[in-house]
């Protein structure tokens, strides 16, 4: 019962596959505001885009900081602690899995 | 009629089913350009599932000596007669509606339920996508009261796995009302999607398992509005795929803050408190959450 089941995962994953759940949508402006958007206080006023699409920082009306990430056709955002201006172009987040967050180089201020 | 010992297992005979629904949402989905599959994301709540039923079968033992010491009290001797599943099925709902609560309000048993809840995705899959350390949050002391009255703890499991088997069948997108007698009744995909989401008006509403009329009764119901379309997931989305870190990373975030706790109220506040509470930070819990939401909402 154990095998089948377990084939049955391995099926089902599989076809998920075949049948093309694997599209990553480009992470968009829009897409990173929103995000950011569904942090608890948190009113997004400003996104930088890295030019790589690998990741954005989202500026709050209130200076608050947070960063969005993409996961699947899913993204995630984490709120940056205050005063904690990223330096270097990745951000050590100390979160498993979540350690060495890739960052757009420009400086928050020049919003797209 | 009597239905007697030893019961079939719903969950183990629903398998080839599950399996086939997966399938044809999948097709759905494709077809109809309606709600949305990640390959990694039903992998991962697939193999949730699997490690679940593998935790379960693991536990089952000690379970089992617990529901046959409780029995032993018990106030009634309630047969095996078809009525007695109907109330079982009933009280045992009830019970699930109060363990769901208490999953979602109290951290150390969220630590174990936040798995359910851990993917951004809604679709069948989801429903698989269950707990591996139920055991640990102790979360089969709400059956207890079952066993005390006097239900079989046979015929409680097994009504149990039809509720489980029920449930998976709202875990849908597929699906939008159904007719207004079955959502004033039921638990249903629109209710369970609401259940979902990580929506300030939608946090800790229907947690019913079958029937939704204990929310409607203890004043957790919230329905699905169309301007108001669920978000799904958790308020610290997972950064990861991964299943295993799915299975443990509650636990693990739980510890880490115990090993930081100043003082034993902070302790006692972290483990068993609203998940989201720290001990110089009540924003993040739900009830801030939505009351944040509708001081927002009276003033626009
Ligand atoms: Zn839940
Ligand atoms: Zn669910």
């Amino acid at each position: 019962m154990l095998l089948l089941s377990a084939l049955g995962v391995l099926l089902l994953t599989g076809m998920a596959w075949l049948l093309g759940f694997r599209a990553s949508p480009p992470l968009t402006a829009a897409r990173a505001a929103e995000e950011a958007g569904r942090i608890p206080g948190f009113r997004p006023a400003g996104v930088h885009l890295s030019a790589d699409g690998r990741s954005a920082l989202v500026e709050a009306e209130d200076g608050a900081l947070a960063v969005v990430l993409p996961l699947g056709d899913r993204l995630v955002s984490r709120p940056l602690p205050r005063g904690a201006l990223p330096q270097g172009g990745t951000l050590d987040l100390g979160e498993p899995f979540l350690r060495r967050v890739p960052l757009p180089i420009r400086a928050p201020g020049s919003r797209q | 009629m009597t239905l007697s010992p030893p019961l079939p297992d719903p969950v183990q005979l629903a398998i080839p089913l599950f399996v086939a629904l997966v399938l044809l949402e999948m097709v759905a989905v494709r077809l109809r350009g309606v709600g949305a599959y990640e390959w990694r994301d039903a992998g991962a709540s697939l193999a949730l599932g699997l490690g679940s039923t593998v935790a379960g079968a693991l536990v089952a033992a000690p379970v089992a000596g617990v529901a046959a010491f409780a029995y032993q009290f018990r106030l009634f001797d309630i047969p095996f007669a078809w009525w007695a599943f109907l109330l079982a099925f009933v009280a045992d709902d009830l019970a699930y509606y109060w363990f769901h609560r208490t999953a979602h309000r109290v951290r150390w048993f969220w630590a174990s339920h936040v798995v359910h809840h851990s993917s951004q995705h809604y679709n069948l899959t989801t429903a698989l996508r269950q707990t591996w350390t139920g055991f640990v949050s102790l979360s089969f002391l709400f059956r207890l009261p079952l066993f005390l009255l006097g239900f079989p703890p046979e015929m409680v499991v097994f009504v149990a796995g039809l509720n489980l088997v029920y449930q998976f069948f709202i875990h849908t997108e597929q699906v939008g009302r159904l007719p207004r007698l079955v959502e004033a009744v039921l638990n249903t995909p629109s209710h369970h999607r609401v259940h979902h989401a990580t929506n300030p008006r939608y946090l800790d509403r229907n947690f019913g398992g079958v029937f939704i009329v204990w929310d409607r009764l203890f004043g957790t119901f919230e329905p699905e509005r169309a301007d108001d379309r669920p978000r799904y997931g958790i308020i610290r989305n997972l950064p990861t795929l991964n299943p295993l870190w799915a299975a443990v990373h509650e636990w693990v975030a739980l510890v880490r803050d115990l090993a930081r706790a100043r003082t034993p109220g902070a302790a006692l506040g972290l483990a068993f408190g609203p998940p989201g509470w720290k001990p110089d930070d009540r924003s993040l819990t739900a009830d801030a959450i939505r009351a944040a939401f509708v001081r927002e909402q009276a003033q626009a």
